[in-house]
């Protein structure tokens, strides 16, 4: 296991099976090597990052092509010596960008919900009663305005309200009362 | 214990403290209030089980495997790029004495050209200022020949004759006003073949320009410069000094 500083907060281990990647000039300066880090940082968000672009809209064979697009872009970012402070938020920022674009080119904004995985095992009542949350909780959620529903995922992907800030290019305030309507919304909709 | 202690608090705050986003001693406010109400406990529980929800919602999306994928399109890429430059790398400043000089030349260079593009040509045009409108007849000169036909107006005349160029002699050395277009001058015959032709006038001619005159000096001869067109009117006329 290589551990890699890629940026303030953000301590990466990067998998030695996946990152065999040969350095150009033989340099071990894993620190200095902008595709170890993008890599490494790959390997660490790119669930986050997938899940919140399908949770925007996207269709999972886009979402992913644009996950790997926002990653390489992060390389380039890297290789250009661009700022290596909140790799995260940069690569949630471009991620949603492109999808914003890509939703604005095709208009599928509104496309059927992401596929879900559905435990086989367990009682299959409390099953049928998860998938029936699940799905009443989808519905609340693509009720609510673009903007919550943006501010829910990036919370729910674990980013700071600061980060969602920056990836939504709006203020802490808003993301704190877009929050806070996203969940009354939804408390309600569960008690109905 | 103050109020902040006793009322409930508001649904940002505790939906803040469910996010971990309060200060340190805000967090320890919430608290307290907690540790003594039990509906800010059942609502700050109601927070957590919704986000709990959203939570499950985001982890069940089925993921793609596209990290070997990933790496082959970030190998290829780095095996076929290009040094990129940053914003701020673009442009690096000269280093070694020689690409300083040959960076100073040919900013030298580039000044010379420039200059020489934007200098305007001493033959290429003469510019012809405009007269003010001159109520004063003209009297009769010795060689010029006298337009008999309407006058036109001065904005006209003065736009036809500072088209055309004219012939190199004009444009002599000597210290002389600009020409002035005629005010009794047609313009719209063509100044093709134009003639200049060197007359003698009387001192007060300059009224026909609007320069001044010394009354006492209004018979005095003068040289002046007019410009003939093919059709032996006169189109223009410069005083020499």
């Amino acid at each position: 296991m290589q551990r890699i500083f890629a940026a303030d907060g953000l301590s990466l281990e990067a998998p030695e099976s996946v990152l065999e990647l040969e350095s150009p000039n033989g340099s071990c300066d894993a620190e200095a090597d902008p595709r170890r880090i993008a890599a490494s940082i790959f390997e660490q968000q790119r669930v986050p990052v997938y899940r919140y672009l399908v949770s925007l809209g996207l269709r999972p064979a886009v979402a992913s092509e644009m996950v790997q697009e926002a990653f390489l872009r992060l390389y380039r970012h890297l290789r250009s010596k661009g700022r290596s402070e909140n790799l995260r938020g940069w690569v949630f920022r471009v991620a949603h960008n492109l999808a914003v674009n890509e939703l604005k080119r095709t208009k599928a904004a509104d496309a059927e919900p992401p596929e879900t995985e559905t435990d086989p095992g367990g009682d299959p009542e409390q099953a049928l009663l998860r998938k029936e949350r699940i799905h009443r909780m989808q519905t609340a959620i693509r009720e609510l305005p673009r903007r919550q529903q943006e501010c829910l995922h990036l919370r729910a992907e674990g980013l700071r309200y600061r980060e969602i800030a920056d990836v939504l290019g709006i203020g802490v305030s808003s993301v704190a009362e877009s929050v806070q309507r996203a969940m009354e919304t939804l408390a309600r909709s569960c008690h109905e | 214990m103050s109020n902040f202690g006793r009322k409930c608090m508001p649904d940002g705050l505790l939906l803040r403290a469910v996010d971990q986003e309060l200060t340190q001693r805000q967090a320890w406010l919430v608290k307290l209030h907690l540790d003594h109400c039990e509906p800010c406990r059942a609502r700050m529980e109601e927070m957590r089980r919704i986000t709990s929800q959203v939570g499950e919602l985001q982890e069940g999306v089925l993921l793609p495997d596209d990290v070997r994928a990933f790496v082959a399109r970030l190998e290829l890429e780095a095996a076929g790029e290009q040094p990129e430059l940053s914003r701020t790398q673009w442009f690096t400043l000269p280093r070694t004495l020689w690409q300083q000089l040959a960076w100073s030349g040919t900013l030298a260079l580039l000044i010379l050209v420039g200059v020489k593009i934007w200098t305007p040509h001493p033959h290429a045009t003469v510019s012809i200022a405009r007269p003010p409108q001159v109520a004063v007849a003209p009297p009769v000169a010795k060689q010029l020949v006298v337009n008999t036909r309407p006058a036109k107006p001065v904005r006209r005349a003065h736009r036809s004759v500072k088209k055309q160029a004219l012939p190199a002699a004009v444009a002599s050395e000597e210290a002389a006003t600009p020409f002035f277009p005629l005010p009794f001058s047609d313009a719209a015959l063509p100044l093709d073949q134009a003639l200049v032709i060197r007359v003698e006038l009387p001192r007060s001619a300059l009224e026909w320009t609007g320069l001044p005159v010394e009354e006492n000096r209004r018979e005095e001869r003068i040289q002046a410069d007019l410009v003939l067109g093919a059709d032996g009117l006169a189109r223009a006329i410069r005083f020499i000094r």
